[in-house]
């Protein structure tokens, strides 16, 4: 219970550090820099150099592995930088190298964990590479994310299949409490995560024709989001780094990178929340031993989110 | 399984976007890969059945003696299957006209930050102090995506084509490969795989958009 207490106190007390900090530049920062895309890369970034500074603070040893860390998450906010911005072209570039060049990073380590660690991050790099695969008037048309997340979805199996890893060890299963328990926690705090990250974004979602493909949109595709992410972030990155570093940083590394891969949507603050909400997927999954829980809770958030940016955003 | 990817790929490629010398050329390689690979297991065999010094003169009469013997086995049928399909498709590729390259366009990162762009045309928002921006930005940044696509295209293309080469030429039916190698081809295999599939996609959108026109 103690060690338990612990890991949730060090793990939220990293966040509020660097929330609380970054708070106080960001508000100074808007002082002088007015709102622009220029603001929101500064951010960022601030906000992500301010998390792995405080990493370093409390470290005590393997420093190599967390700089080896902190090289892939600079990696990755690098290329989420770029591709949000004008230079989109050097993302992409950059997006297939790391594919391919993040696991032979590895051939120079007989660390198993480490080797999946990598492969991981280049899973969560495919995630990006499978757009360039479909035409702009397939992109275009609503049902384009149940093709794109299946086809994530896909890859991963393929990857587990020839890695041979078992769903038990990417945390596939249901764990060590009750399934039903485990749903309805996930579905209550999705419920509350949604809602805040509506007032964040603000969204307002029009494309829709009719109630059938809102219902399609909806179900299938935040299943299908709920799985691939939560399998990608907390069921491999998390787990794998659990295996190499003291968990509470291994749930805040890999919160932030969930965080990074919001940058998206052009709203410091919704990677902020991102963060703070793969935070709490990731001590479920680390408590209840399984992804159940971050399943549903990312399922039930999104699904909020959706249907309030549909029917109730004016 | 590598070298039918391998020769499937060639045959697509060539069929599609006539890359002139360098399509032929990489046909060649994979059609001689294959082809030896097939009569050095075809040897093999035929050693054990103790006919090796009948066929000895007749060294392309070789595939055809291990069909009448139906000693192949349905991977190395497949492997003789493809390269037949692959010798096919550099004929046909010299005839056919070479078809455009249709552009590719896409929506960047997440198809939610499309789907905000496009159908709502709203980008960010005003909550918090976050960013506002302008519709300019969005269509600037809608015709470098569509340009750095294509790009991404043929890196990624030209990437995978690279990768399953090297698949296949570090597998060990070839021969003794260097450890080193044989352990960068394993750290390889997973991502090479995945990377083909999202090529055939592309490959296989793309002849849907010629055929259809669309």
């Amino acid at each position: 219970m103690e060690d338990s207490l612990s890991i949730i106190r060090s793990t939220v007390n990293l966040f509020l550090f660097s929330l609380i900090f970054f708070s106080f530049y960001y508000y100074i920062l808007i002082l002088f820099i007015p709102y622009s895309l220029f603001l929101h890369f500064i951010s960022i970034i601030s906000f992500t150099l301010l998390s792995l500074f405080f990493i370093f603070i409390v470290i005590k040893d393997k420093i190599k592995i967390y700089l080896l860390i902190s090289f892939i998450t600079i990696i990755i906010l690098i290329e989420e930088l770029l591709l949000i911005s004008l230079y989109v072209m050097y993302g992409l570039i950059l997006n297939i190298l790391l594919i391919i060049f993040l696991p032979l990073f590895t051939n120079f380590s007989r660390n198993k964990n480490l080797k999946i660690l990598f492969e991981s991050v280049a899973l969560i790099l495919i995630s990006r590479t499978v757009l360039v695969a479909f035409p702009s008037q397939f992109l275009i048309s609503a049902y384009s994310m149940i093709i794109l997340y299946s086809f994530l979805l896909i890859t991963i199996v393929i990857y587990l299949y020839i890695r041979k890893i078992p769903n038990e060890d990417i945390r596939l299963y249901k764990g060590n409490s009750s399934l039903l328990l485990q749903i309805i926690i996930g579905l209550i705090v999705g419920i509350f995560i949604g809602i805040t990250e509506y007032y964040v974004l603000k969204l307002k979602i029009t494309l829709f024709e009719n109630l059938l493909q809102v219902i399609l949109y909806v179900i299938f595709v935040m299943i299908l989001v709920g799985f691939a992410e939560e399998i990608l972030f907390r069921g491999m990155f998390q787990t794998y780094l659990e295996k190499i570093i003291p968990k509470p940083h291994a749930i805040f590394l890999a919160s932030l990178i969930f965080g990074l891969m919001h940058s998206g949507w052009l709203n410091p603050w919704e990677v902020i929340l991102a963060y703070g909400a793969g935070l709490v997927f990731g001590l479920f999954a680390y408590f209840h031993d399984s992804l159940v829980t971050p399943i549903s809770a990312h399922f039930s958030g999104n699904v909020t989110l959706y249907l309030i940016a549909i029917f109730f955003a004016s | 399984m590598g070298y039918a990817i391998s020769v499937g790929l060639g045959f697509l490629i060539g069929l599609l976007f006539r890359i002139s010398s360098m399509r032929n050329q990489i046909f060649i390689i994979l059609a001689y890969k294959g082809y030896s690979f097939l009569i050095k297991n075809t040897i093999g065999t035929i050693e054990n059945l103790g006919e090796a010094k009948k066929i000895e003169k007749y060294k392309y009469r070789k595939i055809y003696i291990a069909l009448s013997y139906n000693i192949l086995t349905v991977m190395d049928k497949i492997r003789l299957g493809l390269i037949v399909i692959s010798i096919i498709a550099i004929i046909i590729s010299i005839f056919i006209p070479p078809a455009q390259l249709v552009g590719l366009s896409t929506i960047l990162g997440s198809t939610i930050l499309g789907s905000t762009v496009l159908g709502s045309t709203i980008l960010g928002s005003t909550v918090l102090g976050s960013i506002t921006l302008t519709t300019v930005y969005a269509e600037t940044y809608y015709n470098t995506l569509l340009n750095a696509l294509y790009i991404a295209q043929i890196l990624l293309s030209i990437t995978t084509i690279g990768l399953l080469i090297y698949l296949e030429i570090t597998h060990q039916s070839y021969g003794n490969v260097k450890r080193k190698y044989f352990e960068i081809r394993n750290t390889l295999l997973p991502m090479g795989i995945i990377l083909a599939l999202i090529f055939f996609t592309i490959i296989t959108l793309k002849a849907i958009v010629i055929v259809t026109g669309t």
